[in-house]
This record gives structure tokens, C-alpha cells and sequence, in this order.
């Protein structure tokens, strides 16, 4: 058994604290305000269908034909405007030994996911973020129930070329370049 | 694919095996159901009464059909470096795993296999699968053969049958590294030791916590006894009941039954303890741990150091008290995500009833150079913790108080106090308990609250971490530290922003510097 005991000075780690964020392409932003376009348009349809196809008793009309689609359509603006904020938030950051991800508006939460833990790699893309050439790019390590870290909104060509990037450090023995 | 010719088959006392596997599985979703539909069915004139006897009869039959079956589907083969398995009555299966994938292989002798000299071996493997692979039914002697290829494939040899009472272990001639030689006797527990752990263990709650989802089912045990309500004559008992006062005698009766169950949970849990760890035997040879214990089924498990991911040291307020420690090897397992315990019906390997010097010794043999005597914990901020989660807590019981207070009397509100002291107390002690350390290469997470919980990982097995704050926290310089192992995730709430980041980039120090295999 050769087990060595290093002296670590705390002083002399890498601080994951000074990273430079790598913030999200605008084509996310567009994605994110397209799907909240798309979810508004449902709502703005719903609401009218409801107007005029309940048959709601005429004193309630303020309520059905005003006051409910109204505060539908507010929450729907209130979460866009929430988004774009969380957009501003969101970034991640490379180093040659693990890749760092930050997100959350209230929550504000860091990972940090060392290369040699990386069990496999997979890029997704859903039919609104292919329409934007954008990708969701997904790290598995070994004890998580599900997908451990989840960068959405990536470009396509960005995701790809971190996912071999990222291969090909997580692969045993790799060194840092 | 070769042809079907090496494919082995299994013992027919297998069907047993995966009749009991499947009471196991179905048992406690079905069980309130069946009990509705035999109360129903009992209390019916008509077509229920003769369903009984058809449902009686047909129930059995399904499941030795559904056993035979799976015993006849059944076939297992073990090539170079790579076991196999195909099963499944409905659905065809095939398992193939590689030696180099499996955790922890455990060879036990269920009761009913006992007298014919025949054994489980189950092989546990972990990280992108949950698959199991367990071979029920083949001979002891086989099993514990396969167990030493499987052992000794993956890079490390295992020590054979010793400290086996049965009289079976001595028929494993063939076996290679067969013998006593070279073992280390770690642990051998007394019964009344293992009456202890019955005592210190958290069985009693498990115990509490599948009565609380037994009776979480409620509209099913609601309707059961609806059902037997309404049945005339169960009716006319209770208004008779009823009209001698028969409510009070009727509330006393829950509340005795309600009583008695509480009462008999050490019991319950003491007597699951004996039936899992009587006869306790930890050795350790070429870094391999094992354990012999069980009192009906004997169970023989092996764990090798090198794949231990976390050591957990728990002490509850009754093994303070009678000064006892239960440790627990934590392995990588896929499907363990949440903060706390393994996943269900999979027992982490125990090793219990340690005094403090023994518990001390044994850390060093699971974590090589682990000295947890000297690990020096730094506290959270504790006071943050305890005022925040009471305002969350006392809004919670507020909001239904305000009704009455609202509509009655304000005085309801008094009802906070008690509520809120008790909070306090509980929240108080949760927030002293918590802390962490770093000695040597080890990490030390602790919680508790009457006793005291503590992982101790080493650093570089860390997977993934994680820093969460809200903008007041980031503010104050506050945030909750979750670290990510294979076997499970700890998380430290309110801890100093400099600790976090202190303990996060520690962690990724050595998990990053080091090439030593974690798995």
C-alpha cells in the first residue's frame, strides 16, 4: 500500500473563485424569447377561446373576458423577464483539469466537475435550439441519479468541440495541456 | 454468440428464491389492497364469498407459476472477463457484466437452501447501471468459486471461507486461495452486541417509517375499514359499542394498539439486528473485507478497501449513552443521489456495536492513514441557521393557526409558543451538530441532533461539488457546500464562504492531482 500524505498550503490552491465566465451566445437569449413567444401565443389562445366558448354568467365577464387572461399574460412577461436575467447569470468556465458551471437567479449555485470524474458526455438538441444551431450539452459522473451538470444553450460547433475537448481529458492518465 | 450449450442452468429451489424476491418487491404496495379486497370479499353474501376461495387459491398458484417459470428462463454463464445472465418470464433479459464493473459480490445461504448446500451469489455493480445480477440456487462450493475468479479477475484476490460454521465451507477443496492463512480477524460480535445494534441503529425508524407509509396509503386503509364498517354486523358491534360508551373504549383501544407498536419497535428492531448480524465475523485479507453474519440466512459479503467511497461513523443518542459506534462502508451505487442512506433495499455494509477505541482502530483499516482522532471540526454558522429556519418553520404553523385565531380567538396564536420552543430546541442542536474538517487526505462532514452522524471521504473520491447561495447570503459571506461522492452527497448548510470554497478547492486538489483509481 503506497498511500503519501501531501502538505497542501491552502494559500497556494487555485481559487475557483477567479475564473473568467464564459456567458452564453445570444442565440440563447433569442431561443429563451422565441419559446416565450411560443408560450405566450398558447396562453393569449387560450384565453380568448375561453372568452368567448365558456358560458360564463355576464357579471363575471370582467373576470373571464379581463382580469384572468390579463394575469396570465403578466405572469408570462414576469417569467420572460425572469429568464433574461438568469441568461445574464449563467455562464461556465473551462480550466485545464475541470469545468466550472454557474446558474440561478435566487439560487445562485457553482459546480465544479473535475474532467476525471466524467463517466460519458452527451449533446442534445431540441427541435427550437436545432431552429437556433444550439445545443445542450450533459456530464455523467459515477453515484448521480440523473445528469450531474447541464449547460443548455450552447452553440452546436461550441458544444461539440467541449465535448472532445472534454473526452479526451477524462480520459485516465491524461495530462493537462 | 455461442450456442446455448455453456449456458448453465440453476437449482429448482431457485423458484423459491424468486417467489420471495417477489413478495419482497410487490409485498408493500399490494399489501393494503389484497387486505381491502379479502375484507370486502369476506363480508359479502353474494359472488365476493365464492371470489374468496377462487382468489385463495388462484394468488398461491400465479406466484409458484410466476417462480417456476423464472427458474425455468433462468440460465447464467461466466466467460473470461465477463458474467452473463438471461432471465425474465415476460420480458426476455440479458445481463452482461464485465468483472471490472462490479462492486461488491455477496454469497448467502437463505434458510431454505441451507440444508442442500446451496447459496446466492449476488453481484452489485454500480455507476451508469443499477442492474443486479443474483444467482439464486448453485451450489455453496460454485458460488464461492465464482466469487474468488470474480475477486481475483478484478485485480485483487480473496481470502475463502473462513470463519464459516457451516459445514459446508470445508467442501470447497478446488477453490483457489482457499484457507485461513493470511487472514486478519477484525471484529467478532457477541450476541449481546448485536442485541445493542438492534437497539443503536436507525432500524427503529425504518421500522416507523414503513408504518408511516403503510398508513400514508390512506385511502386505501380508509376504504378497508370503511368496508369492514359497513358490513352489518361489524356495524351493529360498534353501535352497540356506541351506545355503552363504546367511543371512549374504542379510542382507548387505538390509542393502546398506537402504543404498543411504538413499544414493540426496539424489539422489532432488535430482532431484526439478530436475524442479520448474529454470529459477526469481519476479516480482512489482501485488502479485502468480509463479512459473515445472519441467523436463518448466513451472509457472506466482500468488499475491497479500495473501493470504499465514504466510511459513515454513527453514534444516535442511545449509542451515546451506552457508548457504541455503528460504521458504515459506503460504495459507489447508481440511483444515490439524495443526502441521505443508501438506496432502498440495499444495506450498506455495517460493521457495529464498536467502542470508541475499536471504531478509531477500524477507521484506520478502511481508510488507510485516516486518523479520526485528530480531525478538528470548524462549526457553521450556526445561529443563522437556527434563526432563519425558525422563521420558515413558525410561518409554516402560522398560516393554518390564523384561521381559528381569525375566526375564534386570537389565542389560538399562543399555540406558536410551544411549537416555536420545541423548534428552537430541535433547530438549536441541528445547527451546533453540523461542521466539517479536513485532516490529512480525508474530508469530515458531521450533522446530527441528540447524536451525531459524521462521513469521512477521502478527498480525492470526490465527484462533483457544488456552492449554492441566495443574494442575501452572498451578502452576509454564507452558502450551502454540497459534495458529490459515488456513494452518496453531503451537504453542509451555512457554512462560512471561505470554508466552502476552502473545502471545494481542496477536494478538486486532489481529485484533480491524483491518478489513483476512485472506483
Amino acid at each position: 500500500m503506497s498511500f503519501t500524505n501531501i502538505l497542501v498550503d491552502t494559500t497556494e490552491l487555485p481559487r475557483a473563485e477567479e475564473l473568467t465566465w464564459t456567458r452564453m451566445p445570444p442565440a440563447h437569449r433569442k431561443e429563451l424569447l422565441a419559446q416565450s413567444a411560443i408560450v405566450l401565443t398558447v396562453i393569449v389562445i387560450g384565453a380568448t377561446a375561453v372568452a368567448v366558448l365558456f358560458p360564463y354568467p355576464p357579471e363575471l365577464a370582467w373576470l373571464f373576458a379581463r382580469a384572468l387572461p390579463a394575469l396570465m399574460v403578466m405572469i408570462g412577461l414576469f417569467t420572460t423577464l425572469l429568464t433574461l436575467a438568469r441568461i445574464r447569470l449563467k455562464g461556465y468556465a473551462l480550466r485545464s483539469h475541470d469545468i466550472a458551471y454557474r446558474s440561478g437567479l435566487f439560487w445562485r449555485k457553482t459546480t465544479l466537475l473535475p474532467f476525471n470524474r466524467i463517466q460519458h458526455v452527451e449533446v442534445s438538441s431540441g427541435p427550437l435550439q436545432r431552429r437556433f444551431g444550439l445545443s445542450t450539452l450533459k456530464f455523467f459522473t459515477a453515484g448521480g441519479r440523473s445528469v450531474d451538470l447541464k449547460i443548455e444553450g450552447l452553440l452546436s460547433t461550441d458544444a461539440e468541440r467541449l465535448r472532445t475537448h472534454i473526452l479526451e481529458r477524462s480520459k485516465p492518465g491524461a495530462k493537462s495541456g | 454468440m455461442t450456442g446455448a450449450s455453456d449456458w448453465n442452468r440453476i437449482s429448482p429451489l431457485s423458484a423459491l428464491f424468486f417467489i420471495f424476491r417477489l413478495l419482497r418487491q410487490v409485498a408493500p404496495q399490494a399489501a393494503p389492497g389484497l387486505i381491502a379486497l379479502f375484507a370486502v370479499m369476506f363480508s359479502s353474501d353474494g359472488i365476493g364469498r365464492v371470489l374468496l376461495p377462487v382468489a385463495l387459491t388462484a394468488i398461491p398458484l400465479l406466484m409458484l407459476g410466476f417462480g417456476l417459470l423464472s427458474w425455468l428462463r433462468f440460465r447464467y454463464r461466466v466467460v473470461t472477463d465477463r458474467i452473463q445472465v438471461r432471465q425474465g418470464v415476460l420480458e426476455r433479459e440479458e445481463l452482461d457484466i464485465e468483472f471490472e464493473r462490479i462492486q461488491n459480490i455477496g454469497v448467502r445461504e437463505p434458510f431454505y437452501m441451507r440444508p442442500f448446500g446451496l447459496a446466492v451469489l449476488a453481484v452489485d455493480t454500480a455507476g451508469t447501471t443499477d442492474k443486479e445480477i443474483e444467482l439464486a440456487g448453485i451450489r455453496k462450493t460454485l458460488a464461492l468459486k465464482i466469487r474468488t475468479r470474480l475477486l481475483e479477475d478484478s485485480s485483487v484476490a480473496a481470502g475463502e471461507a473462513l470463519g464459516d460454521e457451516s459445514p459446508e465451507a470445508s467442501g470447497a477443496p478446488d477453490a483457489p486461495g482457499n484457507g485461513a492463512h493470511g487472514a486478519t480477524l477484525l471484529l467478532e460480535l457477541e450476541r449481546r452486541e448485536v442485541l445493542l445494534y438492534g437497539l443503536t441503529a436507525n432500524v427503529m425508524l425504518w421500522a416507523a417509517l414503513a408504518l408511516a407509509a403503510f398508513f400514508g396509503t390512506g385511502d386505501v386503509a380508509e376504504s378497508t375499514i370503511e368496508g369492514v364498517i359497513n358490513h352489518p354486523n361489524v356495524q351493529q358491534a360498534a353501535l352497540t359499542l356506541q351506545r355503552e360508551g363504546g367511543a371512549v373504549l374504542l379510542g382507548i383501544a387505538v390509542t393502546g394498539l398506537g402504543l404498543l407498536v411504538l413499544l414493540s419497535l426496539p424489539l422489532i428492531s432488535m430482532l431484526g439486528a439478530l436475524l442479520r448480524f448474529d454470529g459477526y465475523r469481519l476479516t480482512l485479507q489482501d485488502e479485502t473485507f468480509r463479512r459473515n453474519s445472519g441467523l436463518l440466512t448466513r451472509h457472506d459479503e466482500s468488499l475491497r478497501q479500495h473501493k470504499i467511497q465514504a466510511v459513515v461513523w454513527k453514534q444516535n443518542f442511545i449509542a451515546r449513552w451506552l457508548g457504541l459506534i455503528n460504521l458504515q462502508l459506503r460504495q459507489a451505487s447508481a440511483g444515490t443521489g439524495a443526502d441521505n442512506g443508501p438506496m432502498p433495499g440495499k444495506p450498506p455494509f455495517t460493521v457495529p456495536s464498536l467502542r470508541l477505541e475499536q471504531a478509531h482502530a477500524m477507521m484506520s483499516r478502511f481508510l488507510p492513514a485516516c486518523d479520526s482522532r485528530t480531525a478538528r471540526f470548524s462549526p457553521v454558522d450556526a445561529g443563522r441557521y437556527l434563526r432563519v429556519n425558525l422563521v420558515i418553520v413558525l410561518t409554516l404553523f402560522a398560516i393554518p393557526l390564523s384561521l381559528p385565531a381569525l375566526l375564534a380567538h386570537p389565542a389560538w396564536y399562543a399555540l406558536l409558543l410551544p411549537i416555536g420552543a420545541v423548534c428552537w430546541f430541535v433547530l438549536w442542536r441541528m445547527g451546533r451538530a453540523f461542521g466539517w474538517a479536513v485532516d490529512g487526505e480525508y474530508g469530515y462532514i458531521r450533522r446530527g441532533f441528540l447524536g451525531h452522524t459524521t462521513t469521512i471521504f477521502p478527498l480525492f473520491k470526490v465527484q462533483r461539488v457544488d456552492i449554492r447561495q441566495t443574494p442575501v447570503q452572498h451578502r452576509k459571506g454564507i452558502a450551502h457546500l454540497t459534495v458529490h461522492l459515488a456513494s452518496h452527497s453531503l451537504t453542509l448548510p451555512y457554512v462560512r464562504m471561505e470554508d466552502a470554497v476552502k473545502l471545494r478547492d481542496l477536494a478538486l486538489f486532489a481529485a484533480e492531482s491524483s491518478d489513483r483509481r476512485w472506483y
